[in-house]
């Protein structure tokens, strides 16, 4: 196991270094440089030389790589041109948002897909398999935007069941937390019944194959012949086999999950890495663009090395490898 | 040997249904089992020897499978028409079963004695470390060395006759009366196929357990036998006490399958083979399923499929041309 | 395919009728699914709608008319008009050439580029192979969306930058699969039939061991579409794709952000939507049909 663990973690390092890379030649390769944005159509080519010299534009491209990277090890992306803040301290601000969004619909994805999923395989051909195909095709094919405005136009706007935007009600700021929680889980109803749904979509159709391969195996035939009760054979034998592709699946829809969830906020208007991603690229603050590159990136890399964790966790043929 | 059967096999009729058309995977099988003994059940891939007692357990999967009719008496219970809980009472308890495939026939995910264990404690009401205890005992019993250390094992770090024995001590944790055993050393390397049988017959005689014994492989059968039945196209054609139709195989299906086992006498010889191909389950040829490939055919085995009939207390045989010697009408 | 056929078609050379039969068994196959064989009929209305309507409808995408601004839907615009009054039936079929034909072009290039890197990891193995899956790996690690418009934003945002970008960042997912099937081929017999009479390598690699993958490439390729088609229409919505007044699927809906269209004009945006919806829905079904042919294990 340990040598496991030590073997995953070596080969995230290349990884990470060409994830910095890219990031870095993309920062390079911005209009005007890394410096552009500082720089004052005013002012003189000496000034602007100045200011290169200070920022380091002169140096040759590995330095420049190396600084970046040891600025960046220390937490130091820059500063957002618009928020005229450390990008990190503006990423810290709007990071939590977006995980309590995706965390929550990856949850009630799971809670939803994985049980429904494990159902449907057990009585293929009947009525229930067929009808959670028929939403899971539908889960995957409809544009998260869609669906969102759809929801918005009929739970919103036809209906005034839920708020239209943003994720918290600006007239409560004073109220009790609990009153505060209410309200937040009354904005988030909506994103997370988006979100929520097309995770659980794909995680049905996951489970539903996995289960289906599994429960034609020859062990789970042992199984129901040492005279286990059908719900014994499926949940114990069948699903915890059924479990492990399910958790490299997992591991590998962490980058979709954030994608949706930057979605799915730039739809209801939610103050999260989404919308000011969205604002970022409109107003060229690259500083802060390539800073939430870079955090998403890491996060994907951690959540695919937890996974690789649970995935050993639950199969033994890894964990003693 | 003419005792009271412990299982009976009447009419058993277990079919297939798909697209492409109905397989009559085991059509009216009918076969007793008696106390302590071992039946052969012998015939090529795709007779309906695994599907009959398959049957057997109730473990077909329905669909596309469906048992179309017969009984299966056992313990004074008729098998088709028992509740689903008084199968489970039988199952793995009563009648237990071992498979061709000890590679993937074991769960990769749980430890060796934990699958033991977990068949004793749904059948007898003991604490799960009873249980356990229990099983370490059994891995000793079928000659695992070291039993406490690869009790604590996963199936993946055992070898194939490893795995095998395993499952015996499974199949037999809960001392059943009954055995039934896939094919369970085909998967397995020719001596570690011997040790297997030897212990198999071991555990039998301590056990006085009956064994229903599925192979394709005659040398086996006659090894652990005691008597034989030969199946083709999910029917009997014939029964009989091993040494006799070892001696004097009857039906042509059966010389067929002699003739075509290598044995020291044929040393230099062309094998014999039986012509022609195992027909296409869904699609029959008319009356007996084997006249295609039978020397002997004659105008009514292509009209009319013979049914099992007595020749002796101990030999049944479905074959219109032993009828006819026999002097038995057609009817 | 069983080793027979292909060691067959190795020693000759060429198709024979086995691996014919191949193919011909996955169409059958194919053609049982009725859902499927449905959805290949409506995916082709789609298809032919963009490529026909635009050029009989009476109305050009960019014709306006302040006069027929903002009509719900009629016999003279089946689908109305929108703010400055353009025919939407026209601008939705324009928007499904744009969008159909950028994801087509993304997954072509993208299965250039994944069979490519995938048949040299999975044939040369070891340094070469292990380079090329970190590579795959870092792709897979960016937040999609986000160095997708990180890129077009930098890189100014026509449909040539658009497709590159998204081909160069989904090709991975096709070359860890052709790497899989490759790996697993090598090991076969008739591959060292092939080393036996010293057919050269890459000769082995294009003529021999690609045929055998390429039915998964299929495969994956039509799931591919579907998925890519949801991204560039995510992108044009968040107007990070192909801008005004060029209409796409994407930045047709993306009229419904603004709140006086979400409460009165469901017009402007519900049928792209649906157009999406319905393509998507169709690319999908044909790809599960067309992989429970070709792999009839994963059926069930």
């Amino acid at each position: 196991m340990r040598t496991y663990i030590i073997r995953r973690l070596a080969q995230m390092v290349p990884v990470f270094l060409g994830i910095m890379l890219i990031l870095f030649l993309l920062l390079q390769l911005a209009p005007g440089g890394p410096t552009g944005m500082l720089m004052d159509p005013r002012m003189s080519a000496e000034q602007k030389q100045e200011l290169a010299e200070k920022y380091g534009e002169n140096k040759p491209f590995y330095e420049k790589f190396i600084s970046w990277m040891a600025d960046a090890a220390k937490g130091n992306f820059g500063n957002s041109i618009t928020h005229k803040k450390p990008v990190v301290e503006v990423i810290k601000d709007f990071i939590g948002n977006t995980f309590l969004l995706a965390i929550v619909s990856l949850l009630v994805g799971l809670f939803i897909g994985v049980p429904i999923g494990i159902v449907s395989a057990t009585k293929q051909y009947s009525a229930v398999d067929y009808g959670t195909t028929i939403f899971s095709l539908i889960g995957v094919s409809l544009p998260a935007f869609f669906f969102g405005l759809l929801l918005l136009k009929i739970f919103a706007v036809e209906l005034p069941w839920f708020p239209i935007f943003g994720l918290t009600n600006p007239l409560l700021r004073k109220a009790d937390w609990i009153v505060r929680a209410i309200d937040k889980a009354h904005h988030l109803v909506l994103p997370v019944t988006v979100l929520g749904l097309t995770q659980a979509a794909s995680f049905m159709r996951y489970t539903r194959s996995s289960m289906l391969e599994v429960i034609r195996q020859d062990y789970v035939r042992t199984a129901r012949a040492k005279g286990l009760r059908d719900k014994v054979v499926i949940y114990k034998h069948a699903f915890r086999n059924a479990m492990i592709p399910i958790i490299t699946l997992l591991g590998f829809s962490i980058p979709g999950l954030i994608s949706g969830a930057l979605m799915t906020e730039t739809i209801f208007s939610l103050p999260g890495l989404g919308k000011i991603s969205v604002e970022a690229v409109g107003q060229r603050n690259y500083p802060l663009i390539l800073g939430i590159n870079a955090m998403l990136s890491i996060v994907t890399l951690l959540s695919a090395l937890i996974a690789d964790l649970l995935y050993a966790t639950a199969d033994p043929r890894i964990r003693y490898d | 040997m003419k005792e009271k059967p412990i299982l009976e096999v009447k009419n058993l009729k277990t079919y297939f249904y798909s697209d492409s058309g109905t397989v009559k995977a085991a059509d009216d099988v009918s076969f007793e089992v008696y106390p302590e003994e071992t039946l052969g059940i012998v015939g090529e891939s795709g007779c309906g020897k695994s599907i009959t007692c398959m049957s057997i357990m109730q473990l077909i999967e329905t669909p596309p499978g469906k048992y179309e009719g017969g009984e299966i008496i056992f313990d004074g219970i008729d098998i088709m028409k028992a509740s689903k809980k008084q199968i489970m009472e039988i199952r793995g308890n009563k009648i237990s079963m071992i498979f061709q495939e000890p590679m993937t026939s074991l769960n990769p995910v749980f430890r060796v004695a934990d699958q033991i264990a977990e068949a004793i404690m749904i059948h007898q009401k003991i604490s799960k470390k009873e249980a356990r205890e229990e099983a370490v005992l059994m891995l000793g019993k079928v000659g695992i060395p070291n039993p406490e250390r690869v009790a604590k094992d996963y199936p993946f770090s055992l070898s194939g006759g490893m795995r095998q024995r395993v499952m015996i001590a499974m199949a037999l944790a809960c001392k059943p009366k009954i055995l039934i055993a896939d094919e369970p050393t085909t998967a397995l390397d020719v001596t570690i196929q011997a040790q297997v049988l030897q212990l198999m017959n071991d555990l039998k005689k301590d056990y006085k357990t009956s064994v229903i014994f599925i192979t394709h492989d005659l040398g086996v059968i006659a090894e652990m036998s005691d008597r034989v039945m030969v199946m083709y196209a999910g029917k009997v054609v014939e029964l009989a006490d091993v040494e006799e139709l070892f001696t004097e195989p009857m039906h042509p299906y059966t010389i067929g399958l002699m003739k075509s086992k290598p044995d020291m006498k044929t040393t230099g010889d062309r094998l014999t083979v039986i012509q022609g191909n195992v027909p296409n389950l869904n699609q029959l040829p008319t009356g007996c399923a084997f006249h295609p490939r039978c020397p002997y055919a004659m105008d009514i085995c292509r009209e009319k499929a013979p049914d099992l009939r007595d020749l002796s207390s101990s030999r049944k045989i479905a074959c219109w041309k032993e009828f006819q010697e026999e002097g038995m009408k057609n009817e | 395919m069983t080793s027979n056929t292909t060691v067959s078609k190795c020693l000759t050379g060429r198709k024979d009728k086995q691996v014919e039969s191949f193919w011909s068994s996955i169409f059958k196959q194919f053609r049982k699914n009725k859902l499927a064989v449905v959805s290949f009929y409506v995916l082709l209305v789609i298809i032919l709608a963009c490529i026909f309507v635009p050029i009989f409808s009476p109305y050009t995408m960019e014709q306006t008319n302040m006069q027929e601004k903002s009509l719900p839907p009629s016999a003279a615009h089946w689908f109305g008009t929108d703010d400055i009054g353009r025919d939407l039936f026209t601008r939705l079929f324009v928007g499904g050439r744009i969008s159909l034909g950028i994801s087509l072009a993304v997954v072509a290039l993208e299965c250039v580029i994944g069979i490519l890197l995938g048949t040299l990891a999975g044939y040369y193995g070891g340094f070469v192979d292990g380079l090329i899956m970190r590579i795959a790996d870092i792709f897979l690690c960016f937040p999609f969306l986000i160095i997708c418009i990180t890129i077009v934003s930098i890189f100014s945002s026509g449909p040539v930058t658009l497709i590159v970008t998204l081909a160069v960042l989904s090709w991975p997912s096709i070359a860890r699969i052709v790497r899989a099937q490759i790996l697993s081929l090598r090991e076969l017999e008739y591959m060292e039939a092939c080393e036996a009479l010293g057919i050269s390598d890459s000769r082995r690699m294009f003529r021999h061991l690609l045929p055998n993958v390429m039915a998964y490439v299929i495969v994956y390729a039509t799931l591919g579409i579907a998925g890519t088609i949801l991204t560039e229409t995510s992108l044009s919505f968040l107007g990070m794709g192909i801008r005004f007044p060029i209409p796409t699927w994407g930045n047709l809906i993306q009229a419904a952000r603004n709140p006086a269209v979400l409460d009165k004009y469901w017009w402007y945006w519900v049928p792209s939507g649906v157009a999406i919806f319905l393509t998507v829905m169709c690319w999908n079904i044909i790809g599960d049909a067309l992989r429970d042919a070709v792999d009839p294990k994963m059926k069930r």
